[in-house]
């Protein structure tokens, strides 16, 4: 289930001297880590570092340049939906779900032809997607959009699962629930997470990215997270553990 | 240091070459009426011939417009599907005051630009609260009213006949076919005149926020800019330059057509501006000269016995000037989106990279 | 009463027209981010046709059908042309600015309305219609000109169509779906340039049937007949929304209505003006239109 076991087997992803710029911003100035298969790597660090536009770079929707390597393939000059269909979910912040579109809508179009879906796995974890499947997704709770953005990436059989910030802006209770989902994630699927909340990324992390200013700075085991003060001085968290 | 190898007095002589070109042509169109110069077709006949100075006259006029339309939609990146309408009310104004009063030339004239001023303020204040499309989609709206209102005839503004100036409201100088030469002088001064405003006011810092602006104006708003006010000014002046256009163009014509006011005319400054080379004010002048010749020659080319009998596919093309120019402005986006002066600069760039690797001087700046 | 039934109607039928060629337009638009000049000139194009079927059927033996015929076969014309343009024009220049795929519609738009002008001239050609849709039929005290049935008629069966494509189709909530997020649409391994071309061709196929149903309504062609009805559409556009289906069928309705109202109790024209007027207040209390639900307004 964690890194130690699975060695042998090659990264899922492999970044070197990754760059992106938005516009005339040049973000990433040189991002180079690896995630290991079945393990779960968190891409840690303050705000505007970043990690958003690292997520979004592997998966070409900004401008970049670098090499990137997905399964042993370079996919930095491959289009978006290309590498999405090679089995790469993307669980966006911010849930980005269809609004207008109703909850099955919403799940039916992250249908890829070439994967069976798991949707007695989406409603096994989800069952209020199941009662509100005609909803439209704009007019559910955040929790529950949370729930609907992780669940289209749960439905297909996918190497790489990118989720940028699952736990932000809901209630510790909700944050329960969505680790737990995280955990079952884990079992079927390479994880890049980018997390603020490091009381989550203790619980979950395997293998461990901490950015800064467009680069990385540390790379490391989940042991990282356990040195407070080193986590304290890179992430400018307040004791407690919440990231700002 | 990479400059030792540039002589510096080599560059600063070719520098010139743009700036020393400009002023022999201008000379050469100043002195034009005196040239008994054959044309080979181009114009109506040799160059001094009434004929030829009325057309010519048409194009500098048009060239002038292109270039203020070169200021909004060039320089600062506004796609203004109406900056037609501010040549089309200063030419109206002029006109329908000097027909319909009797307050004479001078006024009629002081009232065109009024009703520019006013109208430039009024319009683009109004349209640039929208952003983007939304803004192009406003310009094209209002321009069409004017051009509704226009055929129908409000305010006595003539509908689809036009509004013919009244010969004897008109100052003798410019009356009759002996005088087209100082019509035609008219039409030069005016190209000169907003050719010599633009390529000041492009190079005062406010031209240069116009830039800024069309590169990127979220960046300009974060660091404070009202880049609202930045677009206004560029809008207003732009506008009110045309007006002026408008006047020296109906006066070029002795008529105020319809046509000026329609969409496909507004429309026909952006095939214009991009045929030159957007951003460029000389690129304004050579694609508006380009096409206002062609669609001047062209049908009456197309009308010679000996190509009127050609097969259709081959006649229509002549007889709609539109046809090429469209089909040119088509091409030009997928291999020459500079424009003329583009391509022209990037192949003297391509020539200075060779140049500098075999280690001569530069005969660009950047 | 019966002037305000008939001006009712009349204000029906032109909003349905400014409907068909909105409808394509706002898709186009919502999906693709590009504002297509072009399907103006595919309105002029098939209007032409449909002159050109209806002149050749002649006067004789007109039952009607002949009037289906050109309709069907405008709104083919019109979705073949759109196809080719996407296909051969736009695809070429997505990687590049909007802007360029904008101007290369526009070019495109000039060249096709040159292209009528040369072979047909810039002069008006009338059209024979069958004496019944000439007819007027008489409900609650007024009298309805015939072809009113008939454009309101296709434009309401147009809408029930899109609409069915879209909530019915997976194509269909693919394109809702990108006017919502389009990079989503990608995120999720979906490439949207099939789409492009899907919601482009329908954009071709309504502005042909506009173009037909114009041309009846207006008992004649001339070049610039894609002019006259942009100006309404854009203005329909803004009002309702940019890419929402209903907001421009709304939107049409109202403009329509208020139109052919304005232009009769206060006097020719005014109707005009109060419609840019209109799109003008829109523009600054509401920007996204009425139903509005693109990522980016303008």
């Amino acid at each position: 289930m964690s890194a130690g076991t699975a060695v042998a087997t090659a990264p899922v992803l492999e970044l070197a001297d990754v760059q992106a710029s938005i516009g005339v911003s040049h973000i990433l100035q040189g991002v180079s880590f690896t995630a290991p298969a079945n393990a779960v790597t968190v891409v840690l660090g303050r705000n505007g570092v970043g990690k958003t536009t690292t997520l979004r770079a592997i998966l070409g929707l900004v401008q970049r340049s670098g090499s990137i390597r997905f399964l042993g393939e370079q996919i930095e000059h491959v289009e978006t939906s290309r590498i999405v269909r090679r089995g790469v979910a993307y669980v966006p912040e911010d849930r980005d779900v269809f609004r207008r579109l109703s909850v099955l809508e919403n799940l039916k179009l992250a249908e890829r032809k070439a994967s069976p879906h798991r949707y007695d796995l989406v409603y096994d974890l989800f069952g209020e997607l199941k009662t509100r499947s005609r909803q439209a997704a704009g007019s559910l709770s955040g929790g529950q959009q949370q729930m609907l953005s992780l669940a289209r990436g749960l439905l297909n059989d996918n190497a790489l699962m990118l989720i940028d910030e699952p736990t932000k802006g809901l209630a510790p209770k909700v944050v329960g629930d969505v680790v737990k989902v995280l955990e079952r994630a884990r079992e079927i699927s390479t994880i890049v997470m980018v997390e603020q909340n490091l009381a989550v990324a203790r619980r979950l992390a395997d293998h461990v990215v901490v950015m800064s200013e467009g680069r990385v700075v540390i790379e490391g085991e989940r042991d990282l997270l356990d040195d407070d003060n080193r986590m304290r001085r890179l992430l400018g968290l307040e004791a407690g553990g919440k990231g700002h | 240091m990479t400059t030792a190898i540039d002589t510096p007095t080599r560059s600063r002589g070719r520098r010139l070459v743009g700036p020393i070109v400009a002023i022999v042509i201008a000379a050469v169109l100043f002195v034009a009426p005196f040239l008994s110069v054959p044309t080979f077709g181009i114009l109506p006949g040799e160059l001094n011939r009434p004929g030829s100075l009325q057309v010519l006259a048409v194009v500098l006029a048009m060239c002038a417009l292109a270039v203020t339309f070169d200021i909004v939609f060039g320089y600062t990146g506004l796609l203004s599907f109406g900056h037609a309408m501010f040549f089309t009310i200063g030419g109206y104004g002029f006109a329908m005051t000097l027909k319909l009063t009797d307050l004479g030339f001078g006024v009629a004239v002081l009232i065109g630009l009024l009703a520019s001023i006013v109208s430039a303020f009024v319009v683009n204040a109004i349209a640039l609260r929208a952003t983007g499309v939304a803004f192009s989609m406003v310009t094209l709206a209002v321009a069409q009213l004017i051009n509704i209102m226009i055929s129908r005839n409000y305010l006595g503004s003539g509908g689809e006949e036009g509004l013919t100036l009244p010969f004897q409201e008109m100052p003798k100088a410019f009356i009759g076919v002996r005088n087209t030469q100082n019509v035609y002088w008219l039409a030069l001064a005016l190209l000169v005149v907003v050719v010599a405003i633009a390529l000041w006011v492009t190079s005062t810092r406010l031209g240069h926020s116009w830039k800024a602006v069309r590169e990127n104006e979220l960046r300009m708003k974060v660091m404070g800019v009202n880049t609202y006010l930045t677009k206004l000014s560029a809008t207003v002046i732009a506008s009110v330059l045309a007006g002026a256009c408008g006047i020296v163009y109906v006066i070029v014509l002795g008529t105020a057509e319809p046509r000026i006011s329609s969409l496909l005319f507004s429309l026909s400054l952006i095939v214009m501006v991009v045929l030159g080379g957007r951003g460029r004010i000389w690129g304004a002048v050579i694609g508006a000269g380009i096409y206002t010749l062609l669609e001047q020659r062209l049908p009456t080319v197309a009308a010679l016995p000996a190509i009127s009998d050609l097969p259709t596919v081959l006649r229509i093309p002549l007889s709609e000037p539109q046809l090429l120019l469209g089909i040119a402005f088509i091409i030009f986006i997928y291999a020459l989106p500079g424009g003329i002066t583009g391509g022209i600069r990037s192949a003297l760039q391509k020539r200075d990279a060779r140049r500098q690797a075999i280690g001569l001087p530069k005969t660009t700046t950047k | 009463m019966d002037s305000v039934l008939l001006l009712g109607f009349t204000g029906l039928s032109v909003g349905a027209l400014y409907f068909l060629l909105a409808s394509g337009l706002s898709l186009v638009f919502g999906l693709m981010h590009v504002l297509s000049f072009a399907h103006g000139a595919y309105l002029s194009v098939c209007a032409y046709a449909a002159w050109i079927i209806l002149d050749a059927w002649g006067t004789e033996g007109r039952t009607g059908w002949e009037l289906v015929l050109a309709c069907v076969i405008a709104t083919v014309v019109g979705g073949l042309v759109a196809f080719l343009t996407e296909l051969l024009l736009l695809r070429p220049l997505y990687k590049r600015d909007n802007l360029d795929q904008l101007l290369v519609t526009l070019g495109l738009s000039f060249v096709i309305v040159a292209v009528l002008r040369g072979i047909w001239g810039p002069e008006e050609h009338q059209i024979s219609l069958p004496e019944w849709v000439k007819q007027t039929t008489a409900m609650g005290g007024a009298n309805i000109p015939n072809d009113r049935f008939i454009i309101i008629g296709a434009a309401v069966l147009v809408f029930v169509l899109l609409q069915l494509i879209l909530r019915r189709t997976r194509h269909g909530t693919i394109v809702r779906a990108g006017v919502e997020n389009r990079d989503m649409v990608r995120a999720l391994g979906i490439d949207v340039r099939q789409s492009f071309t899907l919601v482009f061709t329908l954009g071709g196929m309504a502005a042909g049937l506009a173009g037909a149903l114009g041309a009846m309504y207006l008992r004649a062609v001339q070049p610039a007949i894609g002019d006259q009805f942009i100006l309404f559409a854009f203005i329909v556009l803004i009002v309702g929304g940019l890419g929402s289906l209903s907001g421009a069928l709304v939107a049409a309705v109202v403009v329509g209505l208020v139109q052919q109202f304005a232009n009769f109790y206060i006097g020719s024209g005014a109707g005009d003006v109060i419609t840019v007027a209109l799109m003008a207040v829109m523009l600054l209390v509401r920007p996204q239109g009425l139903f509005g639900r693109t990522e980016r307004v303008a």
